[in-house]
């Protein structure tokens, strides 16, 4: 694998990263345990679960859970800051304004044309 | 009457009646016999395309055409809808040619469908699809045609999806109805023009055009509408999706019949293209990009099916730059030719897939020229036809074309785009013979491999006939309507042969490197381009319906809907309320009994005051 090239676009997975095996620090390799640790422990709880012949139901994701509680609870945790104020007025209130304006102007214009018979309607059905 | 005219509306009228009758039948409750395919519907078809050489032989030899109005269907003060039937030089050659490839087709599809339980009913759809067909084909007005028109896409959609279990069979049937409506738009506005400003849906009453009107929105609505029909580029990805249908839908619709309808709309109408530079530019720079692009994607394909497919896709463009030259006879014979040896292709390749048991993948074929030699020589033939080989069908109307585009005055891109595509066009036949007849085989020996049916070998005897004589005969009977160029130097008149003997060798040198070893980190940017079909049906299909629905979820949920709007409105509301209603609710502190005695008192008080 000495001449691994990755794809145009991915990243280099993390067991082939040659910076994963050497001249690592021992905080880092300290930390690398403690999560590999972490991992383990999730890990052998999920398996006790899924390999437990008289389970019945669904195993628990509480990563799942938290995000469906999310999705369908938006307002209970709604704050108005800075950044939810300017991305509802710019979603929901600039596009009323910038579409009045546009579609007034274009009628305006069209108005003027007509009254001046200049307006061009070389590709009307209904001449 | 004359005599010739009597026969020919007759056996006209007679050839729609036959193809009727067998539908008549299949209404009645009693069960239908279990070979009724084989012995109504074929053999209707079969008379049918008999019936159907009287006429032409009356058109040879008197070049009578005629139109037969047979009913005042709508008629008003001012706009007639009748139903009217219009058979000159291009219906009379066309349904022979539809009724020929569809009867051979017919007899290999019993073989092909033969342990599908609803057998009778494919061969009803089919049935009613070529009646659709024959309609489009013989209308004299433009009502009459969007009835054809719209009959073709339904059959489309019904026999695309007709194993309807599979969910690409449905994902690709609806993608051909929603691509053909896209096309439908165009028409629609086309016949909504003639409608207001023309007074007339006849054909005939079209072309004279007193008032010298600019034709150029109508007939970019039709070449819209051959965009959708006809799977040129922008609309074209319904076609190779197309193919999850079963093989002799493949071979009937989209290679002989339904997708040249578009092209024909604008052969049929080309009149009122004739002086129109704008529409002519559109076709020409269209049908090239077409042409290229679905070469292009032809060659890496995988599936035998598909890489037939896009070879019809690509010659659907060549036809589309032949109207774009202003020579649509040269398109019409391009049209018959093609019919005969894309149809066979499509006969061997059904044939081979049912007896590698299923299997598509031309990677996992081979040697089948010593296991099904019939079939691989009908393949061969058909692929010289397709490259436009000497004086095989496809030479005669495929050099026609190659020879008027190398001395017309026009731009030298859509030249360069078409002789490209005429080069790629010798490569991916040359890649599906390779594969498949040549070598040894890639398959286990499982299913046993034979071609002793009759049922198999007759069609594709009568296709590789057509593919053989057609061109010639059709060229020999019919003169060409406009003047052809005859005198261009050697090297324009000989191109095509030689751009194609170009593609052979370099498919033929690159088939050599298949057993060898090359670099081990070759460049794919070309291959995933032409692999994954130029990104299109990515793109499209996918990134911007996602991008769409994914921003719109986002507003709904986070940025607008759920969040401002709910304090806008109700939360809002209940904010500002509640205070007040602690406010008032809470001024009483619940004494009922003071409350009580304060009340009797005040009202014995008011009734001893107001007794008094």
């Amino acid at each position: 694998m000495a001449d691994y090239r990755e794809a145009p676009l991915a990243s280099r997975p993390k067991t082939l990263d040659p910076a994963e095996y050497f001249n690592l620090s021992q905080d880092k390799r300290r930390s690398e345990t403690e999560r590999a640790t972490l991992r383990a422990q999730l890990k052998r709880q999920y398996q006790m679960q899924l390999n437990n012949p008289h389970r019945k139901e669904l195993i628990e994701d509480p990563a799942l859970t938290r995000w469906v509680y999310a999705r369908a609870n938006p307002y209970n945790h709604f704050r108005p800051t800075k950044k939810t104020t300017l991305l509802g007025g710019l979603f929901g209130v600039l596009p009323l304004f910038v579409l009045y304006f546009v579609l007034k102007t274009d009628r305006d214009r069209k108005e003027e044309q007509i009254k001046a018979g200049t307006y061009d309607r070389r590709f009307h059905l209904s001449s | 009457m004359h005599t010739s005219t009597l026969a020919m509306s007759s056996s006209l009228l007679m050839v729609l009646t036959l193809l009727a009758t067998p539908l008549f039948i299949s209404l009645s409750p009693l069960p239908l016999q279990k070979s009724w395919a084989l012995t109504h519907v074929k053999t209707a078809v079969k008379l049918a395309f008999l019936v159907s050489l009287f006429p032409l032989f009356i058109f040879l030899n008197e070049g009578a055409e005629i139109i037969i109005t047979n009913w005042h269907w709508m008629n008003t003060l001012i706009f007639d809808i009748n139903i009217s039937f219009k058979f000159d030089h291009y219906s009379i050659i066309f349904t022979p040619v539809a009724l020929y490839v569809t009867w051979a087709i017919l007899e290999f599809a019993f073989w092909y469908m033969h342990t599908d339980p609803n057998i009778n009913r494919f061969f009803k759809y089919l049935l009613l699809f070529l009646i659709a067909m024959i309609m489009l084909v013989t209308a004299n007005n433009m009502f009459q045609l969007f009835i054809g028109w719209e009959g073709v896409g339904i059959m489309s959609f019904l026999l695309i999806g007709w194993w309807y279990g599979r969910t690409e069979a449905n994902t690709a049937a609806l993608q051909a109805v929603i691509y053909n409506r896209v096309g439908d738009v165009g028409l629609i506005l086309s016949m909504a023009w003639f409608a207001t400003n023309l007074n007339s849906w006849e054909i005939h009453q079209m072309f004279a055009n007193p008032q010298n009107l600019d034709f150029t929105l109508p007939l970019l609505g039709l070449i819209l509408a051959a965009t959708g029909k006809s799977a040129q580029f922008g609309l074209h990805p319904w076609l190779p999706a197309a193919m999850e249908g079963p093989t002799p839908v493949s071979a009937l619709l989209h290679s002989s019949t339904m997708v040249v309808a578009g092209i024909f709309l604008l052969i049929r109408l080309h009149p009122l293209m004739e002086n129109n530079q704008t529409a002519l530019s559109t076709c020409l720079c269209l049908g090239a990009l077409t042409t290229l692009f679905t070469a292009t994607c032809a060659l890496t394909q995988n599936d035998i099916k598909k890489i037939i497919a896009f070879s019809t896709s690509s010659q659907l463009g060549l036809m589309m730059v032949t109207i774009g030259l202003n020579q649509p006879q040269l398109a019409f014979l391009h049209i018959c030719t093609h019919a005969f040896f894309k149809a066979m292709l499509f006969l061997c390749s059904g044939s081979i897939i049912h007896n590698l048991n299923n299997e598509q993948d031309i990677r996992k074929m081979g040697g089948m020229h010593s296991l099904t030699p019939y079939t691989s020589s009908c393949l061969t033939i058909g692929s010289l036809a397709l490259t436009g080989t000497p004086f095989l069908a496809g030479f005669f109307s495929k050099d026609a074309i190659i020879e008027a585009l190398n001395t017309s005055h026009l731009n030298a891109w859509a030249l360069i785009l078409t002789l490209l595509a005429t080069s790629f066009t010798a490569i991916y036949s040359l890649r599906i013979i390779f594969f498949v007849s040549m070598g040894f085989p890639r398959f286990n020996s499982i299913s046993p491999i034979n071609e002793n049916n009759p049922s198999i070998i007759n069609p594709l005897k009568r296709l590789a006939w057509g593919s053989i004589v057609a061109g010639l005969i059709i060229t020999l009977n019919f003169l060409p309507s406009k003047t052809p160029i005859m005198s261009m130097p050697l090297l324009l008149k000989i191109s095509a042969l030689l751009v194609s003997l170009l593609g052979l060798l370099i498919a033929l040198e690159l088939a050599s490197l298949t057993s060898k070893t090359f670099k081990s980190h070759p460049n794919m940017a070309l291959y995933t381009f032409s692999n994954l079909l130029g990104f299109f049906p990515t793109i499209i299909h996918r990134m911007a319906p996602n991008l769409n629905l994914v921003l719109g979820q986002k507003i709904a949920t986070q940025l607008v809907d759920q969040t401002w709007f709910e304090k806008g409105g109700p939360k809002g509301v209940t904010s500002l309320n509640l205070p007040l209603i602690t406010l008032t609710s809470d001024t009483q502190k619940g004494l009922i009994k003071t409350y009580l005695t304060l009340f009797f008192l005040t009202f014995t008080l008011a009734l001893f005051f107001s007794a008094s």
